[in-house]
């Protein structure tokens, strides 16, 4: 999804007509924030993009996916000496069509200098209330009334700031509070330090109700059933008290169930797929029942599913042409019990219980290689992942947890490469590595390991200048010997 | 960073480990076991590094996702790791103390916490009520409060049985225990000594008085000055038994002992009042800046031109938590003329008040 996009935004803007500037060398903008970071789906909104360095001249906006349009709202004026100011503030217009895809979106800005870096848009379907940043509401008495469900957008924007909204619940029921922050700025360049938000509910006399630290990474989330009317304060921070000019947020405050992770994780394309939705505030044995079109790209997609005739948050799925064996319902923990798969091939479970171990039981011959992967934390689980592969005495053979790609190291767990000691039996183990209880789900991709290479776009270095050919800075990693 | 995370961020090995779970959850102190067995105690260098085994597959690892930058420390258990006797190289298997070998595949914690918190544990329902006790009443059964051993016993074994008794019936029912504790006739005991009772300080004849602790005290003075503290990084507001951790220095909460949490020793928290906490309260600035703050509680009803009496009776209650007696409004009263009302003497008044037993000691 990510390399897709790149490779796309990459090749519209080499192919633009835009005149030479000979101030080649000035940087091109790093977008750093985007302010209300929200828009809701079938509205048009001017928000106001921050970056380091000038996007003077910008004329276009690029947006990945479908259905969210953009174009620049500043006058580009010299000023008064004839000059190009430095525009680090740029007012820009977002529309997202009424069926456009909630979730993010990544976007960059065209401008003289070259093409910016990426800056990140939530697609919401709530209407959204952003803070005043004119007026204080870093207490409980100074809170902002925002009027629920809502998409509440604010910046924590410098330490010790503390963003307190009010609100009204008419009846009792359940509600969940969606907080992006921390994720809205992995792929922001620049920006060294990063937010780690907590949010508190309060009743209208300060007694707090409920807290949330961390859910997806460093993003919290938060599901509650109000038992009664009344008036209440949601209050957001930075754990730590810190805080940036750059750190924005959208919190989702709705009563519709959000979907946390979906099982299987996989759906396969060209028919329809039974999807066991999960989360905290989804009902039990929630299921949905989706059809993928058989055009769709393969590979990691955010997905909405129905639910009662709407449709659900966006979930991380894999899409794939490979059918995927179902984990059994009866407990497959030990030697005796584990469930035969046969790999190559994919294999979706779940774990469901504190210390709970899934086996899976496969035949192999002696010589042949596997590469195994667990795909989990990328799709939206929580699961820290830990892997082992044993013989048919249950000796392990191998254990593996976190994996790395290019800078990055993940929670999901990889074996690169392992060739079977013998003829036999062996059997493959799934926990999570903290033995929580939890309900989490998995992917294992077992393929037969071939030499490859991997190759990663480096997409905050796309060097693309006006009229000149672009630089894309590429790194291959050879992974075993081709 | 969560709670749990840090215990183990700050112990770092299967020494730490050991020597502060035992002392914080059995009031057990094991750190002598390291190099030898005391003559007069139970625990041997094997009962120190079979405990200690209990945690030799605890390690960390490195993350990139909560951020790129923010290099997250994760908790988790190893797959393997050892502890060995350090005189005869032995690999210790996991071993309770004074119990039987125990293990598990996954985590070797699990049989552990199972048998802390099982109510048939020695140690654990004890040590528990021995810290409430000594909270409460000024002074453990056994002192000091986390050291509990066969060579210092309780000072009265049956209260000490009853209690933990109780404790465990309750299911480890902190409250109740609270609760318990509370409604005694003990807890319930004036402060003030008879001619007997006058030298005991172990056994309960009356109730001990003590010096506010100091995130108590420091809010206490916040509270009854109307002038809150600031803590560097931390919103106005924050109250002092809030503090997320010790790295927010402050001189009065300093020099009142607030422990730094370097360990898990009760012993960090300076029990006895000094001459440096004196000098603080008479002549440091901390109250004296607080009395006289124009925005604070005294400025503002003079002010709002409060009668005397007025003034009076609200500082009274502010700090004191009660109201003025009448020979006490009267002799204000007459201070207060013989100065001529002035904000000087006000603010004396209240600095004195301040500076009272019955403001700094709970009695």
């Amino acid at each position: 999804m990510r390399s897709n996009f790149f490779t796309i935004g990459i090749i519209l803007v080499v192919g633009l007509n835009m005149s030479s500037r000979s101030e080649a060398q000035t940087s091109y903008p790093m977008l750093m924030s985007l302010d209300a970071t929200a828009i809701q789906v079938g509205q048009t909104s001017e928000l106001t993009v921050h970056s380091r360095y000038s996007m003077f001249g910008a004329t276009q906006v690029i947006v990945s996916g479908e259905g969210v349009t953009c174009e620049i709202a500043t006058e580009m004026k010299l000023d008064k000496d004839g000059k190009e100011p430095s525009l680090t503030e740029l007012i820009v217009r977002f529309t997202a069509a009424a069926d456009a895809l909630t979730g993010v979106r990544d976007f960059r800005i065209n401008t003289p200098n070259g093409v910016s870096t990426l800056g990140q848009l939530v697609v919401t379907s709530l209407p959204v209330q952003s803070e005043d940043p004119k007026q204080d509401n870093n207490s409980p008495e100074k809170a902002h009334e925002v009027t629920l469900p809502a998409t509440i957008c604010g910046t924590i924007e410098k330490n010790e700031d503390v963003d307190c909204f009010k609100f009204h619940i008419e009846e009792p029921g359940d509600w969940t509070f969606h907080m992006q922050a921390m994720r809205l700025e992995d792929r922001i360049h620049d920006l060294q330090s990063h937010v780690d938000p907590i949010i508190t509910l309060r009743s209208s006399t300060g007694a707090t109700l409920a807290v949330c630290d961390n859910h997806f990474y460093a993003d919290p989330f938060l599901s509650y059933h109000f038992d009664q009317p009344g008036d209440y304060q949601i209050e957001i921070r930075d754990v730590r008290y810190q805080g940036n000019k750059f750190w924005s947020y959208a919190l989702e405050v709705d009563r519709n169930p959000f979907v946390s992770v979906a099982y299987p994780l996989a759906v396969v394309r060209g028919r329809e797929n039974e999807i066991q939705l999960l989360g905290e505030s989804v009902p039990e044995n929630t299921i949905s029942r989706l059809t993928v079109s058989p055009e769709s790209p393969l590979g990691e997609a955010n997905q909405p599913f129905p639910i009662n005739g709407k449709q659900s948050n966006p979930v991380k799925v894999l899409v794939t042409d490979t059918e995927p064996a179902l984990e059994s319902t009866e407990s497959h923990s030990d030697l005796e019990t584990a469930q035969q798969v046969t790999f190559p091939g994919l294999v979706a479970g779940r774990i469901l219980q504190e210390g709970e171990l899934d086996l899976y039981r496969f035949e192999a011959k002696k010589d042949s290689a596997y590469r195994f992967e667990i795909l989990s934390r990328r799709l939206q689980s929580s699961l820290d992942s830990n892997l082992r592969i044993l013989d048919s005495t249950g000796k392990a053979l191998l254990e593996t947890d976190d994996m790395t790609v290019f800078r990055m190291s993940y929670s999901d767990s990889l074996v690169d490469k392992w060739v079977a000691p013998t003829d036999g039996v062996f059997y493959l183990e799934v926990r999570d590595l903290h033995l929580r209880e939890e309900t989490y789900s998995y992917l294992i991709k077992a393929t037969e390991a071939k030499p490859h290479f991997e190759l990663y776009v480096d997409t905050d270095k796309t060097l693309v200048s006006p009229s000149s050919p672009g630089v894309l800075l590429c790194t291959s990693r050879q992974k075993k010997r081709i | 960073m969560n709670g749990p995370a840090n215990y183990y961020k700050i112990n770092k090995d299967s020494s730490d480990l050991a020597e502060s779970t035992a002392q914080l959850f059995l009031g057990v102190r094991l750190q002598c076991a390291k190099c030898h067995h005391h003559p007069m105690e139970k625990y041997s260098q094997s009962d120190y590094y079979g405990f200690a085994a209990f945690f030799a597959r605890m390690g960390t690892k490195q993350s990139k996702e909560f951020g790129t930058f923010g290099r997250e420390t994760i908790v988790k258990v190893l797959s393997s790791g050892d502890v060995k006797h350090p005189r005869s190289g032995q690999v210790m298997k996991p071993k309770l103390l004074k119990g039987p070998e125990t293990d598990h595949p996954l985590d070797r914690r699990i049989p552990l916490v199972e048998w802390l918190t099982s109510p048939e544990n020695p140690y654990f329902a004890k040590s528990i009520v021995n810290r409430y006790v000594g909270y409460l009443l000024g002074r453990g059964l056994v002192e000091p409060i986390d050291d509990m051993r066969d060579t210092n016993p309780p000072s009265n074994v049956a209260m000490m049985d009853e209690l933990t008794k109780s404790f465990i019936e309750s299911k480890f029912n902190v409250k109740e225990l609270m609760r318990t504790i509370m409604k005694s006739r003990l807890y319930q005991l004036s402060s003030q000594p008879t001619v007997e009772n006058a030298a005991d300080n172990r056994f309960y004849s009356h109730y001990k008085v003590k010096r506010i602790s100091a995130e108590a005290l420091l809010d206490a003075i916040d509270e009854a000055t109307g002038v809150q503290t600031k803590f560097t990084n931390l919103p106005l507001g924050t109250r002092a038994i809030s503090l997320p951790d010790a790295e927010y220095p402050n001189e009065f909460l300093n020099t009142f002992g607030k422990p730094r949490r370097a360990s898990v020793c009760e012993c960090e928290r300076i029990p006895d009042e000094n001459l440096a906490q004196a000098l603080h309260t008479l002549n440091g600035e901390t109250i004296a800046k607080k009395i006289s703050e124009k925005a604070g509680r005294l400025s503002s009803m003079i002010t709002e031109k409060k009668t005397p009496e007025e003034i009076v009776s609200e500082i009274y209650l502010a700090s004191l938590n009660r109201s003025v007696r009448p020979d006490e409004q009267e002799a204000c009263q007459n201070y207060l003329k013989q100065s001529e009302f002035s904000q000087q003497a006000y603010e004396d008044l209240f600095w004195a008040l301040l500076n009272s037993k019955e403001f700094l000691f709970v009695h």
